[in-house]
């Protein structure tokens, strides 16, 4: 197994307790379920599986959904991210075709999009405004967005019966799928050329977490075929393992997170999609006032990038969301709000799970971030004045998971554009 | 395995969890998206196909299902209708049900999983929270306080 493969796998197994949405009990084997169902005696054996439940709750009434947000912190979780997050965001307007919309991956790992794409929303809710690809349905895992970028999503998937990890790029808005050739490498970003007028998908195989033999990998979706970079600069890839799936795509280029440290503020590198070289991009500041930081997560709001990072207090967590007003110019990242919460306690991580853009109609028109803080969701208001971190708390919406849900979120916009460009 | 019979018709052998074997006509088990796409793969050839997640009780009604559908294309829509309420009927209770549409999601049979979903969603609609942790064994993990906050939150759905 490649190491790429280890880690996806290593990733997965992480995850899988948080994906268990509503299974209290280890799930039992195939052969006592055949037996406690034909055993009416003991029907508290049952289990109701994630990979279901969301189906069952497309189909009831809103009173029935707000009644079973009592049922267990997880249900009140999954009821919150499905029901009430697309509902602060989006409520269409009459003629209004095209809503800027964004993705979360479900912790039930069978969904790509819960809370997705509402375009009808109303009080029974439904998933729409996204085809299903066939690709993409059935027994299928998804792993992880790689990026999205003008409407398409570029994503990973495992096939349950095969257990192979296939690469996709997807139009949720047309429902056309692209598989890409299979290729033993790791997909991490997606993004648009404008030098090549085309969209490529950003790859590497680092074999036995190797820096030195790191291979980094373009698939062009214009021609249709992988490329080898041709030195891709050593220095750069030595945590590829540690980035993360995905890369964030902006001004051209795709933007990781790298080596993440203990006690400072991480690096961020950058691949130019056109050139195809790495660069290096300013981080935040580091501040003189004593702490350690933690992990840090960032994400693109209109035209800036936009870092939050942890920092360690003894009783409280605490989060700075920093916003780069001027690309590449080190003086020129701001606080713009900063956040503390009582740590939660049980050895639960209070990770920053995601930042990200959209745009909403239903509360108070704009652009928006939004944030999720282990159990915590946070809607901020993006004001084009970003010093103004006062006016963002006010119109900040938070929503409390009672659980933490792992995931991750994309934004995407509603396009016609085809993942078979030509 | 691929048997064919004397009408012709390609038979193909499906593997439950717990080895029982069921041959069928492939016309009938490619309404499974799943096997389907198993025998495009060429699966089929190589001897049965397994379906490790399907026990031989549910495949056996998901097969009864898929005869059903697959032979009445012609046939009037209200009788198929008469006929799915039936099969839901005779799986009896919600755990046969969670199982049923269990193997609908694995083997991606659509109009399968919709009717059961449907089935577990109208037999639960009316139900408490109570109700349905015990249905599948839900752990109540709210404190009192928060579920006294939830609880009135949402109020109206109680009344």
């Amino acid at each position: 197994m490649s190491s790429s493969g280890a880690v996806n796998k290593r990733k997965r197994e992480e995850c899988r307790d948080y994906n268990r949405l509503l299974v209290v009990e280890a799930k039992p084997t195939n052969t006592e379920r055949l037996v406690i169902s034909t055993n009416m005696t003991a029907p508290n054996r049952s289990y109701l599986p994630p990979d279901i439940v969301e189906h069952i709750l497309d189909l009831l009434p809103r009173k029935s959904i707000d009644r079973f947000r009592s049922v267990s912190k997880s249900l009140f979780s999954l009821l919150a991210i499905k029901f009430d997050v697309p509902k602060l965001l989006y409520r269409p307007r009459k003629g209004d075709p095209r809503p800027s919309n964004y993705g979360i991956k479900s912790s039930d790992d069978q969904s790509l999009f819960t809370g997705v794409g509402l375009s009808d929303y109303s009080g029974n809710a439904k998933n729409q405004g996204y085809m299903a690809a066939p690709e993409l349905s059935g027994p299928v895992s998804f792993d992880s967005f790689i990026g999205s970028c003008n409407g398409l999503v570029c994503l990973a998937v495992t096939d349950n019966y095969y257990g192979k990890s296939k690469t996709f790029v997807w139009n949720p808005f047309t429902g056309i799928c692209r598989k890409l050739p299979h290729r033993n490498n790791y997909a991490f970003g997606f993004g648009y050329d404008s030098a090549s007028d085309g969209y490529k998908v950003f790859a590497a195989t680092a074999p036995h977490r190797d820096p030195q033999r790191v291979k980094v990998e373009i698939f062009s979706l214009k021609t249709g075929s992988w490329k080898d970079v041709e030195n891709p600069g050593r220095k750069y890839l030595q945590h590829i393992p540690s980035w993360g799936r995905m890369g964030l795509f902006l001004n051209g280029a795709l933007h990781w997170v790298h080596g993440q440290s203990a006690w400072g503020i991480p690096k961020i590198i950058a691949f130019e999609l056109s050139k195809e070289k790495f660069y290096h991009v300013p981080s935040p500041p580091n501040q003189s006032s004593p702490g350690k930081y933690g992990d840090s997560c960032m994400g693109v709001v209109g035209e800036y990038l936009c870092m939050c990072v942890r920092k360690w207090h003894t009783k409280r967590a605490s989060y700075i969301v920093w916003v780069m007003k001027d690309y590449c110019n080190e003086a020129s990242w701001i606080q713009f709000i900063s956040y503390s919460f009582p740590r939660i306690g049980d050895g639960i991580e209070a990770r920053v799970e995601y930042v990200c853009d959209f745009i909403s109609r239903s509360f108070m028109d704009g652009r928006y971030m939004m944030l999720q803080f282990a159990n915590h969701l946070h809607v901020l208001k993006w004001k084009n004045n970003l010093n103004e971190s006062d006016e963002a708390e006010k119109y900040s919406k938070k929503i409390k998971l009672y659980e933490v849900l792992t995931g991750e979120a994309i934004p995407y916009t509603q396009t016609l554009t085809s993942p078979y460009a030509s | 395995m691929s048997i064919t019979t004397e009408n012709n018709e390609k038979m193909i052998t499906l593997m439950s969890s717990d080895g029982e074997e069921f041959v069928v006509e492939e016309a009938v088990a490619a309404q499974s998206q799943t096997i389907k796409h198993l025998i495009e793969d060429g699966c089929s050839t190589e001897g049965s196909i397994p379906l490790p997640n399907v026990t031989g009780r549910v495949l056996s009604e998901v097969i009864q299902y898929c005869k059903k559908h697959s032979s009445s294309d012609d046939k009037e829509e209200k009788e198929l209708e008469a006929w799915d309420a039936e099969f839901v009927k005779a799986a009896d209770d919600h755990v046969a049900l969670t199982d049923l549409m269990m193997a609908a999601n694995f083997l991606d049979i659509k109009g399968l999983l919709d009717l059961v979903a449907q089935t577990l969603a109208n037999m639960i609609t009316g139900k408490s929270p109570e109700e349905v942790r015990r249905m599948w064994n839900i752990k109540n993990d709210f404190t009192p306080e928060e579920a006294e906050k939830v609880r009135k939150e949402n109020q109206w759905a109680f009344e």
